[in-house]
């Protein structure tokens, strides 16, 4: 079987998640191997879930807001997105490959739109190929006898 | 070398008023440095008595950043009151502080994050010079001990068992201090010594923008390197007066965000993550370097965070106190940035300009 990448993506149940279900349900391409995270609000998402999500070999993380016109608390997530591009810039900075880990704060979306979204970000991290760097991988142990 | 150095007359200078604000009850405390046990080094001081004005010294290797210690220092000198009582309302004693460029800048940072009270800090402002590097120096004379260094203006004469050798001071300082810009303090209240003028500095970010240019797995190959010795002490975090979280994340057992090993991944993370919570608040002090045991160039982090702050949000750490917070202050009406994506949308659409509430500023945090 052709190799299918892990997806983790945080959305914002207020703007980004109202189609999630319909994302899933629907005929998504790579439904399976997509996580969605919901959070309550985009200004919730913590650089250290990103980087936790990264560091358990997430080969692909799309952080989903929704528009700054319509968010209930635009000045948080204004906030926000100054700075997790200044978090994809130093990931890009150390060597991590541009497009592992992705913003996008477009318009509250219907589903469709988060599932076309979510299918394109699947197709970028494919042509990435597996995520080796900051994933931690533990020695195999030795089980003595 | 028999006048007397800039140096030796700024700590003159420095221990009579360290004696005068004491005396008259100016100030409850001050602090400084004393001179340290090994060569070429100092340690922070808290002169709280006129006999301890002595002790203070100004010299070349100052590379701790003593705003680490200033919230401490006042929280030690005010009325003791219950926590679960209001704050005492009768105005408290002062700290006097002695403060650099870089450190007033740090000084400036507490008062924004709301860690110090300005009334109650007296900053004793003195121009830099530049300070050395210790591992510059030991680098110079390889398996050799060297066991004092004088200082004159411009060289630094090195004595070991068996060489004296004079060195270019310049040549051996610190690698921020030879990019800085604002090496005379932004805030002053006592003066020591003379100004110094902002330097024009053409490429303050030169080191960055040289890493920049090479390919994806250069700098990663860059990275893993550097980081690969690093022990984990933390000794950079604690010297860095931008780092007072009671619980630091990296030593959060729930969730444990990281592993406590020296697995390379762990170690890259936190220095990833350390870095990034410096954004927009490092002052490239140089602190966190000159204190690293192995000689770990983990400001190359902090300094390309630094460039990103200045070149998208046009802000410089700490240089007024009135002026907000770059990650947390914000006009809503300066918000406008092309938001890259991968889903191909109409033009209109990829510009995101709120807009409400006019220029109005929003807060948060
Ligand atoms: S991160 Fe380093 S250079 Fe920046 S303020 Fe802290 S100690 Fe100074
Ligand atoms: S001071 Fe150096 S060795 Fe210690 S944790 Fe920081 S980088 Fe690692």
């Amino acid at each position: 079987m052709s190799w299918e990448p892990g997806i983790v993506v945080f959305c914002c149940s207020e703007c980004r998640c109202t189609g999630v279900e319909e994302a899933a349900g629907s005929n998504c391409k790579a439904p399976c191997n997509v996580r969605i995270v919901r959070v309550p609000c985009a200004s919730l998402i913590s650089e250290y879930m990103i980087m936790s999500a990264l560091r358990s070999g997430a080969d692909g993380i799309l952080v989903a807001g929704g528009s700054f016109d319509d968010c209930h608390s635009a000045g948080e997530k204004v906030g926000d997105h100054r700075r997790f591009v200044l978090l994809e810039n130093l990931l890009e900075f150390i060597g991590v490959e541009p497009g592992r880990v992705h913003l996008s704060w477009e318009s509250a979306s219907p589903g469709d739109q988060l599932r076309v979204l979510i299918e394109n970000f699947t197709e970028e991290v494919k042509a990435l190929g597996p995520a080796s760097k900051l994933v931690k991988q533990l020695e195999p142990v030795q089980v003595v006898e | 070398m028999n006048m007397a150095t800039i140096n030796d007359q700024i700590t003159d200078e420095i221990r009579k008023e360290a004696r005068r604000l004491l005396k008259t009850g100016e100030v409850a405390a001050l602090i400084g440095y004393a001179a340290g046990s090994l060569p070429m080094t100092v340690k922070p001081l808290v002169v709280r008595c006129l006999e301890d004005c002595e002790r203070l010294v100004w010299n070349t290797f100052c590379v701790l950043n003593l705003a680490t210690y200033l919230p401490e220092v006042l929280s030690s000198v005010e009325t003791p009151y219950d926590p679960r009582d209001p704050r005492p309302e009768e105005p408290q004693a002062k700290v006097a502080i002695l403060a650099t460029g870089c450190w007033s800048r740090n000084i400036v940072i507490q008062i924004q994050e709301k860690r110090v009270d300005r009334e109650r800090v007296v900053v004793i402002g003195v121009g830099s010079r530049g300070m050395v590097s210790r591992a510059k120096v030991k680098a110079l004379f390889p398996e050799k001990d060297i066991l004092t260094v004088d200082e004159g203006d411009h060289e630094l004469v090195v004595h070991g068992a068996d060489f004296t050798e004079t060195i270019n001071r310049w040549a051996v300082v610190r690698d921020n201090c030879q990019t800085c810009a604002h090496p005379d303090p932004v805030l002053v209240d006592i003066r020591i010594g003379e100004p110094v003028s902002e330097r024009k500095n053409p490429h303050p970010f030169q080191q960055v923008e040289l890493l920049e240019q090479r390919s994806s797995e250069e700098r990663w190959a860059w990275f893993t390197a550097e980081f690969s010795t690093c022990i984990r002490c933390y000794a950079c975090r604690n010297v860095c007066p931008l780092c007072y979280c009671p619980t630091c994340f990296v030593d959060d057992a729930r969730p444990q965000w990281l592993g406590k090993s020296l697995d390379a991944v762990d170690t890259g993370l936190f220095h990833v993550l350390r870095a990034f919570h410096c954004a927009g608040r490092c002052t490239d002090c140089g602190a966190c370097e000159s204190v690293c045991p192995m000689g770990i160039n983990m400001r190359m982090l902090t300094k390309k965070l630094n460039k990103d702050v200045r070149d998208l949000y046009g802000i410089e750490a700490g240089m007024e106190p009135e002026a907000p917070l770059p990650l947390t202050t914000f006009p809503l009406a300066s918000v406008e940035f092309i938001v890259a994506d991968l889903a191909p949308l109409p033009a209109a659409a990829r510009i995101v300009q709120p807009s409400s509430e006019g220029d109005e500023s929003c807060k948060h945090g």
